[in-house]
């Protein structure tokens, strides 16, 4: 339909509405005189319009929420799924929520698992589990769980197997390591229950502590057989590793599925198919943890973990356990060997060696026994040490069984070390091109190199807008070629070199823009419809360019910027796709989506059937055609972490070619004389903390380690300072309890930093310095806790939800100083908490145990921020914001409340967002701050107005300006009152200054001597001569694999 | 402390503002994990007589997961204009994976329209309005994008007529428009049928 005639269309279906319906007909047969198509048209919206009734009327998350509702929907104490009805919880096990029910029928006790939807939507799947689930449990096997029942109702589907009075050996692990015996105990109940369930052909895929329970009648209970087969992404026969697949849940599904790969076999880890074998390897593993208390492969992050099981020899249990039995050490060693061949054979073949080795020990422990009852009766022998003289014992008895048994241990040792190096996969050691200094907010671009391999083009932030910047071959650096007022990005190399082609969007509309590669004036190639619009690949006859506009694959003619849609037919569902078009321009491979798997298709442009070229439970993404045209470099998420693999055309499966720490994501490949090169980049975040004397301006760093720290708290007595401390590699990665933490360190002197708790942020001293509050959460709640500074004993201080700012990590997003507050005489804290039905402001006592209490409550629909106390103790100033309604808009204020009679007053009321800075030493008066002119999210530089707000006036009584591009979210008020320290960022430096608050003149301290450094979460010295901060800085680092062949 | 999803949430919805397609794959299950985790929270404390009330739901996920006290009106509005096409490819890939789940029986399909004005031939499924809408995109990007904002974001048309600074008038007559020619499109069908 050409515009013209729609607009036709549209004006006359407008005219016809405006006319009475029975004079329609008419209307319309005399304005479409011979034009019966236009009448048609017109005609069948009209009819359109009369029939559609409250057809898209509600918005549309009104219905799709309801199934999100349905999938989120909980089961409850007391409520009854089919015949059985919920008693308790028992815990979260791999998959969901276990409960304790009762069996109305029976009169027994069940245990019920909510099977996740997620994994039963697939009938196939599901029939799957379920034969296995009832062939292990047909077993009738004292140590494997029984299943009663696996159901459905409502869609709902559950597996109800015996309740299991006990403890999984995870939480038996969590008081610490096992003696032998009873590890070798246990070992021998599980390796019963393999031998049963792999005589059957059953493979459980997923042995780990979690997955094992003892009872305590001392029987232990091997559960969840046939699971993996449901939760497996790969369709079940393919070799799937359920271990896998848990750590793909829990990308997906953060949060809600927690996976480990460290029981994981090295074949699981390599993807390649599994056999029994797997479960005596992981069956190694965590008999060597409840050995030691610790896995045997570790590693700071999941990748390490993976290259630990692949190549890593375990520390010896003679070392990490001397107390264990040589015998089992070798028994360990022999389950945990990397080549299956190498590994016990079968379960019955562990199991004997288990039996012997018990056998032994009981011999000896006998022996030990008699020896110490005849030291007691001689009272000459010292008392031996049991747990060391288990195997000890009588020297001539087992003198040959130790000497035996340590060569084994040292053969073992030797053999694994060997064999790690020379199983291992090719590694392709990625060099560094260079260390982008980014912008936190930079993303993660396409870096493409010229033909020749000269340049390597791609967008970064230059004075705040995303710009076109091109790196020589050999420099760590890269200069913008573009530099105007638009943002550029998406560069794309002419097949001669000579040219750039990029997006350029201008004034909301974007266009494909041609350029001279060292710059010049740009001329538009074409405009799009859609601004998120990437550029693919440059035809190799120089004639067209391949662009993606979400979700379709387009191609525009250069010389007339004709437009088509060249999708590939029968493309199947996608979300993401991210095309590239083969070097001959037949081919295109692109991400595709199917049964919730993302892999890669490959179609022919001219049609036909798409082809799977991947098939895993890994999210495979970022494709990128090897210049032969046939392998295909793509980044496949091993382990939480993106690795560069290439597919082998001739059917064998994709190798891996790196084992690195953070993301490595493809971004271009090209042939040169000696080999291929690959590009690709990853991102890394650090921040140190540094302080400056204000008088001086003189200034040190605090902690220079690898960590993310920010948030310094001066204790105080100024001697200390407390902050939070991240280990974060990637600006996006998530973090998790572990690698967030409060640590502490002397201002004084060199030494360490002493970690303080986990699982911490934004901390505040107490004002006698005797313990910090920080912010902790836990199942999707945060909570206040405190913690003592001297012992580093801590307690919650409250249960039901602290309103905070979620973004600790981003400190320059961070509206509002602080989320609580201390009482001057450190008795009691003040925080916000909000539910779906009210707001309130609350206290609460360190001292007892009482519940919080509520000092001031306002209807849901208002948000309070911010809580500071008064010098005085007596009152509590707070930050409002009233959510806007089809009527107001978004609405500030800030509000006082008195604690004696608990009135709350308002002090002032605001369109436009306020910081709470403070209290005026004397307690009349509040320090606010403010933005005003044009603000960005990105850069978000205000132009900043402090404001003394006079309580009794209910009026700002005078106003000052900071200097332009100062940075709201970084003003801080000093404890004396009398200054305000903030940051000032100018062509992408930031610099830290002071100004006091009578208005005079302001002082730059210190500024950044490089760029895009950012100054954060800045802190006053109690005596208010000195600020520490956090030096953010922020790197894409882009490598190459070169000469791959 | 998983405080990945408001840190990630913000950077990432910058980062597909500024033209970074591979936030959005990155964006949508963040969201979508938080909309749930909110609905678990909110079942866990229904009451008698209590509702639930989607699109307060939607609005919460979004002020939890991004400092909205950040975003002065214009910029809000702004905002949810981003929001909006987020939340276009939240539920329609929700609505597709639903389907592939189910293998496509009657269940899934959503009726966008109030259950009791049901009736049969009205029924139509949000991933053929997701592709009818892409259809109008081509003819007609404005109304295309009214309704986005409309229908998914749950913007309201006065603040549509202030995102896209045009009369509260056009809106309504672009909304009017739009949703005849999106209703025509999806019962086509039955259209020719009878």
């Amino acid at each position: 339909m050409t515009r013209e005639r729609w607009e036709q269309i549209e004006t006359l279906y407008h005219n016809a509405l405006a006319v009475p319906a029975n004079e329609r007909k008419a209307f319309l047969a005399k304005a479409c005189a011979g034009d019966p198509s236009l009448l048609g048209e017109v005609e069948v919206l009209l009819a359109a319009n009369d029939q559609a009734g409250s057809f898209m009327v509600k918005p549309a998350v009104h219905n799709e929420a309801k199934f999100m509702f349905a999938e989120a929907q909980p089961m409850k104490i007391g409520q009854r799924i089919s015949h059985y009805q919920i008693v308790s919880r028992i815990g979260e096990g791999g998959m969901g929520e276990v409960w304790l029910a009762e069996d109305k029928n029976l009169g027994r006790q069940v245990a019920i698992k909510l099977l996740p939807a997620e994994f039963t939507g697939d009938a196939d799947r599901l029939r799957r589990f379920e034969q296995e689930a009832r062939a292990a449990s047909a077993l009738n096997h004292p140590n494997i769980v029984t299943v009663h029942e696996i159901g459905e109702v409502d869609g709902l589907h559950f597996l109800v197997t015996e309740f299991v009075n006990g403890r999984t050996l995870r939480q038996l692990l969590a008081d610490g390591r096992l003696p032998s015996v009873q590890v070798l105990d246990i070992a021998e109940q599980i390796a019963e229950a393999l031998a049963a369930a792999h005589g059957a052909g059953i493979i459980h895929r997923d042995i780990k502590p979690e997955n094992v329970m003892l009872r305590r009648d001392g029987y232990v209970k091997v559960l969840d057989f046939g699971l993996a087969k449901l939760t497996a992404i790969a369709p079940a026969d393919s070799g799937s590793l359920s271990q896998m697949d848990t750590l793909r849940a829990a990308q997906t599904n953060p949060g809600v599925i927690l996976g480990t790969p460290r029981y994981m076999s090295p074949e699981q880890a390599r993807g390649t198919g599994v056999d029994s074998r797997t479960d005596l390897f992981s069956l190694g593993v965590v008999i060597y943890e409840l050995l030691t208390g610790e896995p045997p492969f570790t590693g700071e992050t999941l990748s390490d973990v993976i290259a630990a099981i692949l190549m890593a020899a375990p520390k010896p249990l003679a070392e990490a356990a001397p107390a264990t039995p040589p015998q089992l050490q070798t028994i360990v060693g022999k389950l945990l060997e990397k080549k299956t061949e190498r590994r016990y054979q079968t379960a019955d073949e562990l199991l004997s060696d288990l039996q012997e080795c018990k056998t032994d020990l009981q011999i000896s422990a006998r022996m030990e026994h008699r020896l110490q009852v005849s030291s007691q009766q001689t009272a000459i022998l010292p008392a031996a040490n049991s747990s060391q003289a288990f195997w000890k014992a009588p020297k001539v008895w087992a003198s040959a069984l130790v000497l035996v048994a340590a060569f084994t241990a040292g053969g073992w040792w030797l053999t694994t070390r060997r064999d790690s190096s020379s199983s291992a996969p090719t590694v392709w050691q990625p060099k560094t091109i260079m260390n982008w200094r980014s912008s936190t907010t930079e993303g993660n671009p396409d870096y493409r190199f010229s033909p020749g391999g000269e340049f390597i083009a791609f967008s970064g932030i230059h004075n705040g807008r995303r710009q076109i910047h091109l790196n020589q071959s050999g420099e760590d650096n890269a200069l913008p070629i573009t530099n105007d007022e638009w943002n550029n990005a998406n560069p794309i190399w002419s097949p001669d070199g000579r040219e750039i082609a990029y997006i350029s969007r201008r004034e909301g509309k974007a266009g494909i823009w041609r350029m001279p590669k060292l710059g010049g004036s740009a001329t538009l190639i074409a405009q799009l419809e859609q601004s998120s619009s990437l550029l693919r690949n440059w035809s190799a006859d120089g004639k067209t360019i391949y662009y993606e506009s979400f979700p379709r694959l387009f191609m525009v003619e250069i010389a007339s910027g004709k437009v088509r849609d060249t999708t590939p037919v029968g493309a199947v569902d996608l979300f993401s796709r991210r095309f590239s078009v083969s070097p001959d321009g037949k081919k295109v491979v692109y991400r595709g989506e199917q049964k919730g798997q993302e892999d890669l298709w490959v179609s022919r442009l001219d049609g036909g059937t798409p082809r799977q070229i991947t098939n895993d439970a890994a999210v495979d993404s970022d494709p990128v055609w090897h210049p032969d045209g046939e392998r295909i470099f793509y980044s496949s998420v091993r382990n939480d972490v993106n690795q560069i693999f290439v597919t082998n055309p001739d059917g064998k499966p994709p190798s891996q070619l790196t084992f690195g720490q953070s993301d490595y994501l493809v971004s271009d490949a090209i042939a040169l004389s000696d080999g291929v090169r690959i590009i690709f980049s990853t991102g890394r975040n650090e921040a140190d903390l540094w302080r400056v004397n204000v008088a001086t301006g003189e200034g040190q760093q605090l902690s220079s380690d690898l960590n993310f720290d920010l948030w310094p708290a001066a204790a105080p007595d100024g001697k200390r300072i407390a902050y939070q401390s991240v280990v974060l590699r990637e600006p996006t990665q998530s973090i998790s309890s572990e690698k967030s933490g409060l640590a502490i360190r002397s201002l004084a002197g060199e030494d360490k930093p002493r970690p303080l708790v986990t699982g911490a942020e934004r901390l505040s001293w107490s004002p006698d310095g005797k313990q910090i509050a920080f912010l902790r959460t836990t199942d999707g709640k945060t909570n206040l806790w405190l913690v003592e500074a001297s012992t580093r004993k801590e307690r919650q201080l409250t249960t039901n939800t602290v309103s905070a700012s979620p973004h600790s990590l981003l400190p320059r997003l961070v509206s509002q100083p602080h989320d609580y507050d201390w009482s001057p005489d450190s008795s009691r804290i003040v925080y916000a908490y909000s539910d779906d039905e009210s707001t309130q402001l609350r206290l609460v006592k360190l001292d007892d145990n009482s519940q919080a209490a509520t000092l001031h409550k306002a209807a849901n629909g208002e948000i309070f921020y911010c809580p500071t106390w008064s010098p005085d103790g007596q009152q509590i100033a707070f930050v409002y914001q009233v959510l806007p309604d089809s009527k107001n808009k978004l609405r500030w204020g800030v509000a006082i409340t008195e604690l004696a009679t608990g009135q709350t007053r308002l002090a002032f009321q605001a369109e436009f967002a306020l910081r709470l800075l403070g209290w005026s030493e004397n307690g009349q008066d509040l320090w606010l701050a403010y933005g005003s002119g044009k603000f960005s999210l990105t850069a978000g530089h205000l132009q900043v107005q402090i404001s003394q707000l006079s309580i009794k006036q209910q009026q700002l009584v005078s106003t000052f300006a900071l200097p332009s591009s100062s940075y709201l979210y970084n003003t801080y008020l000093s404890p004396n009152k009398r200054f305000i320290g903030f940051t000032v960022q100018q062509n992408e430096r930031d610099s830290l200054w002071v100004i006091p608050v009578t208005g005079g003149a302001s002082k730059k301290l210190v500024s950044s001597d490089e760029t895009r450094t950012y100054f954060s979460a800045l802190s006053w010295s109690p005596d208010s001569r000195e600020i520490y901060y956090g030096k953010q800085v922020s790197w894409r680092l882009i490598s190459m694999i070169d000469n791959y062949k | 402390m998983n405080t990945s999803s408001p840190h990630e949430v913000t950077q990432l919805l910058l980062a597909w503002n500024d033209g970074d397609s591979d936030a959005l794959a990155k964006l949508a299950p963040l969201v979508e994990t938080e909309l749930r985790r909110l609905a678990k929270i909110y079942l866990a404390q229904e009451r008698p007589g209590h509702t639930l009330q989607p699109t307060a739901l939607v609005n919460e996920a979004f002020i939890k997961l991004i400092d909205a006290s950040a975003v002065e009106w214009k910029n809000r509005a702004h905002f949810f204009g981003i929001t909006a096409q987020l939340m276009r490819h939240i539920l329609v890939d929700h609505a597709r994976r639903r389907q592939a789940l189910k293998h496509g029986g009657e269940a899934l399909r959503v009726s966008l329209i109030e259950a009791e004005n049901v009736a049969p031939n009205r029924q139509a499924c949000i991933i053929e309005l997701d592709e009818a809408l892409s259809a109008l995109s081509r003819i007609d990007p404005r109304k295309s994008r009214i309704v986005e904002l409309k229908f998914f974001g749950g913007l309201s048309e006065e603040e549509i007529a202030k995102l896209l600074d045009t009369s509260l008038r056009t809106v309504q007559r672009d909304w009017n428009l739009a949703r005849a020619w999106l209703f025509r499109q999806l019962n086509k069908d039955q259209h020719h049928d009878s």
